[in-house]
């Protein structure tokens, strides 16, 4: 099944991400002949960087990983709300946390995050325990729902000088600080200790007796979380920035209390993930996206959301429960189609779906990158003769839309060597993927191909004018450090699943 | 670890493996199939759409035509300048109003820029906003400066070259030379179709103005390359990527005009002219090319042409002195003696009436139940038409006209150019009044009275010349009775110099007069300047060897006065006028000098004539002949050489 049993390190995916990042470099230098900074220089220094701190990766057990996979989540969380109270602004957009010389993009390496957290989640279903009486369901379940909701609220309001969430609501905090989560966390321990005792009741899945270990605490249905974030909201707080608790969002923390309550009555007992069992990953999902979201970065939001769900998805779902799960996914997106999206993003959408009725402002940007793209004809124009590029009527070329230039320069053939480079290292990821030893090194390789695959597709199709344009990367191809470390971070992931490999 | 092996259900995934594989080359095949049809079906389609983004077609507005005199002194030059644009699309709502707060401050932009840009800027919609607001016109080289170094903070702004008209002599000939001004709606109108767009300058008044078509040339259209914010990129890069120049319609440059003036001579003329308000015209009496033509109190074309302060131009217009009006052909002057002489001559051609025939001056003539006065209250005696011209005797005159008839004066005064339009291209004229039966039946109460002959016999009454008209009409006597149409241009030359157009001498008509009757007047004006007791006698030019003509006139503002001291008001006094030329026989220059309320034509005209004829005979011919020495000439008052004088 493998072509080269005996290497520990899959040369092959390294070749194929190398192939990349090099014809990356190569457009990357004709667009900066453009800019007054050698963009492919500094880009090289980072994929070469990058490159041998996923071979490092590679060597370490990704069980590791696996072990601290909460934590990273977690401190990438808040890693993001630094960005939004102390981060960079460029153009219009709050992303970058200065680090000495150079500038972090938290968002990029928060996707590998998520991964992280999904695919921990997922690959622990054997431990999902349930909890026995109403009382405690409640308490277990909805924990998390006050500082989630309570954060968003806060994020929400950050710009606002007149929330005064304190005075009308300090009750419910000081409620649950002290009242709920202490209650919670007796319970947790009560209950696992009455696991431990051999009571099979509790566990849904026939898991066989629970070894209750500091791990646990690290799962994200701990309350050691909600009481750490309640804490810090506590500490950070300051009349400042708070605003009077708007109906409507008083309804949303309602709709997630009804929400969580009812989820719970859909447990079931086989393999496939349930609507309970998406409680969790959905909370927190929700915090990465709402905080990036804020940033605004609707592209990384979205794309995070596409990588959780295909590994939702490859876990499979109750067929039912993957029906109401679309059915609310749906409603929400119309929902927040006014709360979520600024102006700006809206037209983007408006312009894609009617282009017709667009003036010049919004769909400027996809119609010069369309006329770039065809203009490329089969061969091209050659190399560093983009007259898109060069005359500047191409945005953000050296980004967003990187490919564009390619395509231009390329022409039809040039795009199908880098569509085909990109399937094939898609191709060796699952490849890997089948080869890994558990469940959590198939999460993160399904993962990685997931995430590679969104932004391949959305970025691609945006340029070419097939998905609205959102603001999305090309993997290993656009310009920028944070979202190449972040790549080559899930690549090392995957290096050290095949060199962890084991026999078979 | 659990009962389940995490590895136990890891072989059940190869089918999601191979969904997966699936979705992701499908999804990827969407992309192909989308690239195929943009790339390779809709290829050259769009092509062409990046072509056209970069490439724009721009007109070449054409060079406009420099003007020189005929020594080759340049009158009207180009200079480069700068127009401030700004572009609605690539400047924000938020930094407008900084913006405009900043060139408000750098260049002191007027409330009606502003307002102007202000309003336009929120009223372009759409692609519209793409199009650049011509926010102020011709720069300094400070200003531009400013503007160069804060373009970082000045968003959307743009400067363009542009060519802005520059009159090097300031005021000098200004009424002839003329001044641009942006082309109003109804010219544009009148021009549809042509070469003019919105914005463009055009010739207003004068020379400018009448050659408008020559001094234009005529657009080009060129591509260019732009950027994205519609920013030109150098011409190195153009051509490359053009393949050629990028001329579509070549762009042809407006021919140079070589007026007839001298520049010395017209300088000389509005330096020394006596007065405060009048009106000089000299002219080539063999040719009718005109020398110098100046109208007092005159402007500076400097001020209003282009760009114009509101401010000034509403001062020219409302002043009440008119500067803007040329006197040498738009206004009315009562000729005064200068008008003698054509009385004369349509009385020698009346039967019975010749240079021998004498009449008595008493100092009046009584006609009718009217008194008529020579100026000379004493009378002048018997005297012939040769002393009656030269010491200007209004009785002698009254009886000539008597005898010729006022019809018959009219008919000769007309054949003189007098009564109508000269002809001038680059003037607006009036034709003046010549006086007939027919002309007071229609034109008064009670038509034709005949003591009106009385009166307009010496230049009074109803008769009214223009300046021009004056001088066209003593070079007609001068040269032997021709009456030519007056010309200010010699020629038209290409920038390079090679001549388009040489203009010929046209003559109008030829003057309804003897020979002999001509010779008598030309010795009789000779006499005025050179006979003892001749009007004009103490302004003879001295140490000359050439001897001048002419006629002086006084001519009356208030028909009867008491007193008509020195306490006259300004308004009611005398205008002063001398028409000759000179050398007396054979003429090379004709001049005729109105100096309003100037008193008397021997002294607050015929200085000027004969400065001018003096400076035109002896010192220029001077200069002419030994060009070499040009050290010399110290009193030459147009020293000055040409500013410019780039083909």
């Amino acid at each position: 099944m493998r072509a080269n049993e005996n290497s520990r390190f899959n040369w092959v995916l390294i070749f194929a991400v190398l192939a990349i990042s090099g014809l990356g470099l190569v457009n990357l230098s004709s667009v900066g002949r453009t800019s007054s900074t050698n963009l492919a220089i500094v880009q090289g220094v980072w994929v070469g960087g990058s490159l041998l701190l996923a071979m490092g990766i590679a060597i370490l057990d990704y069980q590791l990983v696996e072990r601290l996979a909460y934590p990273i989540f977690f401190a990438l969380v808040l890693s993001l709300v630094g960005v939004l109270a102390i981060g960079k602004v460029v153009n219009n957009s709050r992303r970058w946390i200065g680090v000495g010389p150079i500038n972090i993009q938290p968002s990029e390496l928060m996707k590998i995050g998520v991964i992280l957290a999904m695919a921990k989640y997922f690959s622990d279903d054997a431990q999902v325990s349930r909890p026995r009486s109403m009382l405690s369901k409640l308490l277990i379940y909805l924990h998390p729902v006050y500082p989630i909701a309570a954060l968003v609220i806060l994020i929400w309001n950050w710009n606002n000088p007149k929330y005064d969430f304190v005075v009308q609501y300090h009750w419910i905090l000081v409620g649950a600080l002290f009242v709920w989560e202490p209650l919670a966390i007796w319970h947790f321990l009560h209950e696992s200790s009455s696991r431990r005792a051999g009571d099979l009741e509790y566990s849904t899945r026939q898991r066989g007796d629970k070894t209750y270990t500091l791990d646990d605490l690290f799962k994200p249905e701990s309350p050691l979380y909600g009481l750490g974030a309640l804490g810090g909201l506590i500490l950070f707080w300051d009349k400042d920035f708070m605003t009077p608790l708007g109906a409507w969002r008083f309804l949303l923390i309602a709709a997630f209390i009804i929400w969580t309550a009812f989820s719970s009555m859909f447990a079931v007992r086989n393999g496939r993930t349930s609507f309970h069992d998406l409680v969790s990953p959905v909370l927190l999902l929700s915090m990465p996206a709402v905080l990036i979201i804020k940033q605004p970065d609707l592209g990384t939001a979205l794309v995070l959301l596409a990588a959780a769900a295909s590994m939702i998805l490859f876990m499979r779902m109750k067929l039912a429960s993957l029906i109401i799960a679309v059915a609310i996914l749906l409603v929400a997106s119309v929902a927040s189609w006014n709360i979520v999206l600024k102006p700006y993003q809206q037209n983007r959408i408006k312009a894609f779906w009617a282009p017709s009725k667009d003036t010049k402002d919004t769909g400027y940007h996809s119609r010069q990158s369309i006329i770039a793209v065809g203009s490329g004809g089969l061969f091209g124009k050659g190399y560093g003769k983009s007259t898109q590029t060069r005359f500047r009527f191409l945005p953000e070329q050296h980004t967003d839309f990187v490919f564009s230039v390619w395509a231009e320069e390329q022409g039809f053939v040039g795009c199908l060597v880098v569509l085909a480079l990109f399937s094939f290292l898609l191709l060796q990821i699952v490849n890997i993927a089948s080869g890994a030893k558990d469940r959590f090194g198939v999460l993160i390789c399904i993962g990685m191909a997931s995430l590679l695959f969104w932004h391949v597709f959305i970025n691609i199709g945006m340029v070419i004018g097939v998905v609205p344009v959102v603001g999305l990367t090309l993997p290993l191809w656009s310009y920028g450090g944070s979202s190449v470390l972040a790549f080559f971070l899930g690549f090392g992931l995957i290096l050290s699943v095949y060199y962890h490999r084991g026999i078979k | 670890m659990s009962l389940f092996s995490t590895k136990s259900d890891l072989p059940n995934y190869k089918l999601r493996y191979a969904v997966f594989l699936g979705i992701v080359l499908l999804a990827f095949l969407v992309l192909l199939v989308r690239l195929r049809k943009i790339q390779l079906v809709q290829g050259n389609q769009y092509r062409e759409m990046s072509i056209d983004n970069f490439v724009s077609e721009r007109r070449v507005v054409p060079f406009r035509g420099m003007i020189y005199d005929r020594n080759g002194s340049l009158l009207v030059d180009n200079q480069p300048s700068f127009d401030l644009y700004l572009t609605p699309a690539f400047c924000t709502k938020e930094s407008f109003e900084k913006t405009m707060t900043r060139l408000t401050e750098y260049l002191g932009l007027n409330e009606e820029e502003v307002d102007k840009t202000t309003r336009l800027y929120s009223n372009r919609k759409g692609l519209d906003r793409f199009l650049p607001i011509l926010v102020h016109r011709e720069m300094s080289w400070d200003e531009l400066a400013i503007v160069e170094q804060n373009k970082d903070k000045l968003e959307g702004v743009e400067v363009q070259p542009a060519v802005k008209r520059v009159y090097p002599m300031g005021k000098l000939a200004a009424h002839l030379l003329g001044y641009l001004g942006e082309i109003s709606p109804s010219e544009l109108a009148a021009r549809k179709g042509g070469d003019y767009r919105q914005g463009d300058y055009i010739g207003k008044a004068g020379v400018e103005k009448a050659f408008e078509k020559s001094l234009h040339g005529k657009s080009g259209l060129k591509k260019v390359v732009v950027d994205a914010k519609g920013q030109k990129m150098p011409e190195a890069i153009a051509k490359k990527i053009l393949g050629d120049n990028g001329v579509i319609v070549p762009v042809k440059p407006g021919a140079n005009l070589i007026l007839s003036i001298d520049a010395r001579l017209q300088k000389l003329a509005e330096e020394r002219f006596p007065g405060q308000e009048g009106a000089v015209v000299a002219v080539e009496p063999k040719t009718g090319f005109i020398l110098a033509m100046v109208s007092k109190p005159a402007f500076d074309p400097n001020l209003i042409s282009g760009n114009v302060d509101v401010r000034v131009w509403s001062a020219l217009v409302h002043d009440v002195d008119k500067p803007l009006t040329n006197r040498a052909t738009q206004q009315h002057y009562p000729p005064g003696s200068t008008f003698k002489p054509f009385t004369g001559l349509a009385a020698l051609s009346t039967e019975g009436f010749t240079s021998e025939t004498k009449e008595l001056c008493t100092g009046g003539l009584r006609f009718g139940d009217h008194y008529f006065r020579c100026w000379r209250s004493g009378g002048h005696g018997r005297l012939s038409i040769h002393r009656a011209v030269v010491q200007s005797c209004d009785v002698f005159f009254y009886k000539a006209g008597l005898a010729a008839g006022i019809d018959r004066i009219a008919q000769v005064a007309r054949s003189f150019g007098f009564g109508s339009k000269s002809g001038i291209r680059s003037c607006i004229e009036v034709p003046g009044i010549i006086p007939d039966k027919a002309w007071y039946k229609a034109h008064t109460k009670w038509g034709f009275l005949p003591g009106f002959t009385l009166s307009d016999s010496i230049g009074q009454g109803d008769v009214n010349v223009t300046p021009l008209q004056l001088a066209m009409a003593y070079a007609a006597l001068s040269n032997g009775g021709i009456l030519y149409r007056p010309q200010v241009v010699l020629r038209e030359e290409t920038p390079d110099g090679k001549v388009i157009k040489q203009y010929e001498p046209i003559v109008r008509g030829h003057v309804d007069a003897s020979d002999e009757n001509l010779k008598v007047l030309v010795e009789a004006l000779t006499g005025v300047v050179n006979e003892a007791g001749g009007t004009a006698y103490y302004r003879r030019p001295r140490n000359v060897t050439f001897k001048a003509a002419g006629k002086t006139g006084t001519a009356q503002v208030v028909k009867q006065f008491a007193d008509r001291g020195r306490n006259l008001p300004y308004d009611f006094r005398d205008h002063a006028l001398f028409a000759g030329w000179a050398p007396a026989d054979d003429p090379e220059i004709a001049v005729a000098v109105i100096n309003e309320h100037g008193r008397h034509g021997s002294s607050g005209a015929a200085p000027l004539v004969m400065e001018m004829i003096t400076y035109y005979l002896v010192q220029l011919r001077a200069e002419k002949t030994d060009d070499n020495e040009d050290g010399s000439l110290d009193e030459d008052p147009t020293k000055k050489k040409s500013l410019g004088g780039v083909n």
